[in-house]
């Protein structure tokens, strides 16, 4: 018995072991949902329910530095409150002053040609001295880095950075990473070994400046006399005057131990800046989270701005922020366009501290674009809180099966997004299922004001209404000799490529290809024409397809062995390259057309080998990008159609980097921004290595009127959408991979194929 | 179970088979060991698509730590997650030991008016595909407030019918005769229980249990559904798809994730035969 | 002798029930209101779903490849684990660490079983590679052919003849070795011992192994949907793609009615399988 007695004693041990646990997770679970992954946005959240409707919040503008100056390297507050930052416009260097709050910039220094310097980094001191470090021009010593003062009377000194040799195996020589000031005007580097220094301005000379034995650090800040070593395990503080560690600050710890990106980030931008909060001790750094203010000894550092609020978000490189008093801050950044940027926050004590109203967009996928809206809304709407959410991020094993089911759950619970970017979701079912409300009044408004293309308009715009419309859209081209430009059929370009490949065997016929590259562009291209009337799909034409793709694929033989695919803001579209026709490595390009830049090569491809771009067969297709719909049961709607009308607006879908946009007025403002970059007086041009081993290049000239004129008549005659239903695309690319590597039969692809479609159809 | 004897046939015959079962953690445990380079070349004919066909090496050419050091240095991520599937494995196991024992127990050993509808629920509902009633059971959760929590993922865990209907089997097996004479020696229905229900049970408990934890470690779809907050996820949602850039790595962190569940039932085995034993000596 | 304790199995049972109850028997319900609402869940529409999903063409299809999954997997698990865990009491020493190695799969997860199963059965593959070898030119995708059906049944096997074969064992040892030596000092034969002593002993367990086994067919799915994707060989169509994909497409109703369906086949099945055995 007794043996029994032992058992039954563990197993009520265990028992009530595995009971604490439970309890504990519990607990965890439920503090666990309280700090989302943005935990900032939470706080503020929290913080304004627990206080009613609390007033004041930082609102955004942005800073624009006089005479064009489109590169900024560095920014710092002086003693006596004004601010500098460093910048270039073209070629030309400068250092601009601030003396009330970045409001107004005058340049105070020109200095140096910085066309083929490369600068690693960029501080400034209290007194108004700007320390660079990196290989300049005028000094034109390419041996080593240099480092540039440039004192506040515009006198400029340089000496060579002597840093102690590398410790590690990876480089022969120790580089500078990063500089920086602190308050006293010492200047500090970190360099290869991840040691920080005390660079002597005098001789250039780098002495290591503190011991650091914690796990390796990959990133460091000054704020004031406090050095902030960013590390795996948190940050570590040291004093600047004598080298001496501070107490640890849990707040500063959490930085990284709740959000582990900032340090992954680290190697490869700068997820993070500090600066000295107006009080003694205290710090304000910034990263994607927001801004954030912590008091020495504090327990929480408290946010000042979330990013959600702002552009913050959009973007992972902080180069310097300054707060300048206890209601402006300054943040230079480079935005999610990747232009560098210096943003301002003034506090307004009068606009409710987290916007009363919110509005939720769903998309699949990430997109740059998107961003740029909502960033673009948020702006002209602080009173509305813009929250966007990506089913799948790339960043786990989510497919887009797994993220769409989510969604529906979510969808048919009643937890409705406002808005839905509608690119690979099962727009279909949901416009049949009333998700989606009826898009006519809004367009009808933007119509009015800025003109949507027609042809684009009558092809959503249904007897019941129109529940989704793309933002923007892309345009299947080709570019080759007349009598391939003027194919109707993918049969024609084969055979006809074919009769060339007779003629020049050993000559590249085509553009280099990998299966599924081909496949996404040739499907873009070609499966407008797919579909009869009721929208059933035509075998025949799909059993062409698939012949037709694999006779172009056969033709050159490329090697095909690795996945890589171009993409286009996150999406395998965009591949009408032409740099092979003017490299003379092939003859025929063809694809889908992102944007004019795409254009300006195709025509100066036309140009110098005599070829024709046109739009692809009949040119009826097009790929509409950033469908957007708002869900019936949103309730907020107004500033739903609101946000639409900065999505399809002139301001936003004119941007570059969204495809061609559908709004009239968007597309004009495009040609103008073409022809006055790239018109026939531009200079700009792009050299690249020919075939033969010269080397070549092209003048980016070629938006005349009249070839801008054919890009808008190509624009204007586009009416069937391809590239719809994304459960089709992707079985046709499927199999057809399969099919073009040899590992299937036609017929056995083809009846694959039908019968999984038939099964889909028939669900 | 004196005659231990081993006839050598029967290894022979099985053997085959376990080699087939082991042969994938053999794989992932060579994998956490080679460099990506080293991966490509052997898997990379599937992954891209290039010539040849996929081989294996069953100790790598040039074996490397950088996958293990990257894990456990450089992906606190993947501690975060293991943490989560731990903390969700134990409130699981802990509201079946609470909740679902003594309900098979009841089920085992009493009538009472309705049992046969309790336990044709609890069969048919065990069956029930999770995507059907993932939606409806969404809308409990979100009812209860606990959406977006572990205990989202944790309760309903807890309340798995599965476990039950394996425990009961075994509560079944007691012979009456044993249960009789503790009542005849003054024990309440409860001590029953405790002294002659869970000791005699044991080891369909622990076999119970054992499989549940099999199954709590590789939940993928009531996370992904429940949980918004990517900090709440279990590690079975960690695990990347292989592409050939992290191969290695991903490997890597295949195998120490199931590396729990190897422990489990190890150990559970052990505890597995001394139930049996146990039983067999009460006769 | 059971009767006069029903209070008592109440309170035993009761704790856990109510969870049941909040957790998946009103969540089951509720599927079952939806069966007879719209998509959306807001219009009675009365039997038109069931009437829609039986007129599905897909549905037949999938409900015929499942059945076929089950009538042919179930069986050959069943005997295959029955046998392994006979000649496992034979293995002597070695046994526990056989056991253990069939035990494996279970562990392994899922994503990395879909990656090992790409790498065997894709065109490139392992098991062409071996075959290759051998001389044998057999370039064939085996997910994408006939054959899908038999990767399935072996993955399924795979994956829970260690799981059945832990269960006999339980239920086989569970069996008093004083009635073996009983019947042995009576003369008995192995055979006679087998049938007459071990096949009456282990038949209560059998039927909880055939429910869990069946059980466990279901969860195949993920692997397969992991591997082949929504729309698989026609050969691996499962319910469970179909009742993924409705819900892909929000067809909550056409789902819920197809699944109050499947469930009453189970219900009749274990029904039957409980008459028949008598538990």
């Amino acid at each position: 018995m007794t043996g029994l007695k032992r058992r039954i004693t563990a197993a009520l041990l265990s028992g009530m072991l595995v009971a604490g646990l439970l309890s504990g997770c519990g607990d965890s679970g439920e503090t666990g949902a309280s700090s989302t992954e943005s935990g900032g946005a939470q706080q503020v959240a929290d913080a304004g329910n627990g206080t009613g409707n609390a007033k004041g919040r930082f609102v955004e503008t942005d800073i624009v530095l006089p005479e064009g100056a489109d590169r900024i390297y560095g920014m710092g507050k002086l003693d006596d409150g004004s601010v500098i930052a460093v910048a270039s416009a073209g070629t030309t260097a400068m250092i601009y002053k601030s003396q009330d709050m970045g409001e107004t910039w005058n340049v105070e220094t020109t200095f140096s040609d910085l066309a083929n310097s490369w600068i690693q980094g960029t501080s400034v001191a209290p007194d108004g001295t700007v320390a660079m470090v990196g290989f300049f021009m005028e000094i034109d010593d390419m041996e080593e880095e240099q480092l540039l003062l440039i004192a506040p009377d515009g006198t400029k000194t340089s000496k060579p950075v002597i840093l102690p040799p590398t410790g590690s195996d990876m480089a022969d020589r120790n580089m500078p990473e990063q500089i920086a000031y602190d308050a006293a005007g010492n200047l500090f580097v970190m360099d290869l070994n991840y040691d920080i220094l005390k660079a002597d301005p005098e001789t250039g000379v780098c002495t290591k400046a503190y011991e650091w034995s914690g796990s390796r650090p990959s990133y460091f800040g000054i704020a004031g006399n406090t050095l902030l070593l960013m590390t795996e395990d948190g940050i570590p503080c040291f004093s600047t005057a004598d080298g001496s560690s501070l107490p640890n600050a849990a707040a500063l710890d959490d930085i990284v131990r709740t959000d582990f990106s900032i340090v992954q980030r680290a190697s490869e931008s700068f997820p993070m800046a500090v600066t000295s909060g107006m009080e003694e001790g205290s710090i304000v750094y910034v990263n994607h989270n927001g801004i954030f203010y912590y008091k020495e000894g504090g327990s929480v550092s408290e946010q000042l701005v979330n990013s959600d609020l702002s552009s913050l978000g959009t973007t992972t490189d902080y180069y310097s922020i300054v707060m300048l008093d206890a209601e402006h801050i300054l943040v230079q950044f480079i935005n999610a366009m990747g232009e560098h940027q210096i943003c301002r926050y003034t506090y307004d004590k009068d606009i409710p501290a987290i916007p009363e109203k919110e509005m939720n967009i769903y998309a699949l996928e990430d997109s740059q674009a998107l961003r740029q809206a909502v960033s673009l809304y948020q702006k002209e709407n602080q009173n509305i809180y813009v929250r966007l959410s990506i089913g799948m991020t790339g960043k786990d094993g989510i497919s887009a099966e797994d993220a769409i089911s989510t969604l529906n759950t979510e969808i048919l619970a009643g937890n409705v997004p406002d808005i839905l970017i509608l690119d690979g979701l099962p727009v279909e079912s949901y416009v049949e299922k009333g998700i989606l409300t009826d898009l006519t009044g809004v367009l009808d408004r933007i119509d009015q004001t800025d003109g949507l293309f027609p042809n684009i308009r009558a092809v959503y715009q249904k007897d019941e209404g129109c529940f989704a419309f793309p933002a923007s859209f892309f345009l299947p081209v080709i570019n080759g000799p007349e009598e391939a430009a003027n194919v109707a059929t993918l049969g024609e370009l084969a055979d006809y490529a074919e009769q060339l490949k007779e003629q020049q065997p050993d000559h590249a016929i085509l553009k280099e290809n990998k299966a599924e590259e081909l496949l996404w562009d040739l499907y873009q291209m070609d499966s407008a024409s797919w579909f009869d009337a009721e929208g059933a799909l035509k075998e025949e034409e799909l059993k062409q397809f698939l012949t037709q793709a694999k006779r172009l694929y056969d033709l050159d033989s490329y090697p095909d062995d690795s996945a890589g695919m171009h993409r286009y803001d996150g999406r395998p579209v965009g591949s009408a390259r032409n740099d092979g026709i003017l490299t003379g490595k092939e003859i025929i390009t063809y694809g889908t057309a992102v944007d004019m830049i795409d254009f300006v090569g195709q025509f100066a491809a036309c140009e110098t080998s005599g070829t024709t771009c046109r739009a692809y067969g009949d040119g009826s297709g097009f790929v509409p990008y950033l469908m957007t719909g708002i869900s019936s049961g949103t309730k907020a709607k107004e500033e739903a159609e609101a946000f639409v009308t900065t999505l399809f607006g002139a301001a936003c879908s004119g941007m570059e980097g969204h495809g061609f946009p559908v709004n009239e007025a968007a597309w004009e403002a495009m040609k103008t921004n073409a022809a006055e970059k790239y018109g026939p007086d531009s200079m700009i041009s792009i050299g690249f290595s020919m075939e033969d081993g010269t080397s070549g290049g092209y003048m980016m000239n070629t938006m005349t009127e009249e070839n801008i004129a054919v890009i808008e008549a190509m624009l204007q005659q586009v009416k069937i959408p391809a590239d719809t239903d994304a459960v089709i695309r992707d079985l046709v690319i499927d199999q057809g991979v399969r099919y073009l590597k040899g590992e299937s039969s036609l017929d056995g692809a083809v009846t694959d194929l039908c019968q999984k479609i038939n099964l889909y159809l028939a669900e | 179970m004196r005659k231990k004897k081993s006839d050598p046939i029967c290894i022979l015959v099985l053997f085959l088979p376990a080699v087939l079962a082991v042969a994938p953690l053999v794989f992932l445990a060579t994998g956490s060991f080679m460099d990506t380079q080293e991966i490509r070349d052997y898997i990379g004919p599937v992954l891209s698509g290039s010539e040849g066909f996929a081989v294996w090496r069953l100790f790598p050419v040039w074996p490397t730590l950088v996958n293990v050091v990257e894990l456990f240095l450089d992906s606190p991520e993947f501690f975060q997650m293991f943490w989560n599937s731990m903390k969700i494995t134990a409130g699981i196991l802990a509201g079946q030991l609470v909740f679902g024992m003594p309900a098979a127990w009841g089920l085992a050993r009493y009538e009472f008016p309705g049992k046969k509808a309790v336990w044709f629920s609890y069969i048919v509902l065990m069956m029930m595909p999770f995507q059907v009633t993932m939606l409806s059971e969404y809308l409990v959760l979100d009812k209860l407030g606990l959406s977006d929590t572990l205990l989202a993922v944790i309760l309903p865990g807890m309340f798995l019918t599965f476990p039950p209907f394996l425990m009961y089997r075994f509560f079944c097996g007691i012979p009456s005769s044993l249960i009789e004479a503790a009542r005849v020696d003054g024990a309440g229905e409860l001590m029953v229980f405790i002294r002659i229900g869970i000791p005699v049970g044991s080891s369909g408990i622990i076999s119970a249990l054992v499989l549940q934890f099999l199954e709590c470690q590789s939940m993928v779809e009531q996370p992904l559904t429940f949980l918004k907050t990517k900090r709440l996820w279990p590690l079975s949602l960690y695990l990347p798809e292989v592409d050939l850039s992290r191969s290695g790595f991903a490997l890597c962190a295949s195998f120490v994730a199931l590396i729990p569940a190897l422990f489990a039932f190890l150990y559970g085995q052990d505890y597995l035969e001394q139930g049996i034993v146990a039983s067999a000596i009460k006769e | 002798m059971k009767k006069k304790f029903w209070f008592t199995g109440w309170c035993f049972v009761l704790p856990g029930f109510a969870g049941v109850l909040v957790f998946y028997l009103i969540p089951f319900l509720d599927v079952v209101r939806r069966s007879f609402y719209n998509a959306v869940g807001k219009q009675f529409c009365g039997i038109s779903n069931y009437r829609t999903v039986f007129s599905n063409e897909a549905f037949w299809l999938a409900a015929g490849n499942t059945a076929k999954f089950l009538a042919v997997c179930l069986p050959l698990l069943l005997a295959l684990s029955f046998a392994a865990a006979l000649l496992l009491q034979r293995a002597g020493r070695l046994a526990s660490l056989l056991k253990s190695a069939c035990l494996v799969p279970l562990a392994v997860p899922a994503a990395s079983v879909v990656l090992i199963w790409k790498l065997v059965f894709d065109y490139h593959g392992m098991l062409n590679g071996v075959l290759n070898g051998i001389g044998l030119n057999a370039g064939r995708d085996w997910m994408n052919t006939e054959a899908a059906f038999g990767v399935l049944v072996f993955s399924y096997i795979w994956k829970n003849l260690g799981y059945d074969v832990v269960l006999w064992l339980a239920g086989l040892t569970s069996v008093p070795e004083t009635i073996y030596e009983a019947a042995r000092m009576d003369g008995a034969g192995a055979m006679a011992c087998f049938f007459s002593i071990t096949l009456p002993c282990i038949r209560p367990i059998s039927f909880t192994i055939i429910v869990i086994s069946l059980l466990n067919s279901f969860k195949v799915f993920r692997e397969a949907w992991m591997v082949a994707g929504n729309y698989p060989q026609e050969s691996i169509y499962l319910l469970q793609h179909l009742f993924n994909n409705w819900f892909r497409d929000l067809a909550v109703d056409k789902m819920s009615a197809g699944a109050v369906v499947l469930s009453a086949v189970i219900l009749l099945l274990i029904g039957t399988l409980q008459k028949s055995w008598k538990v």
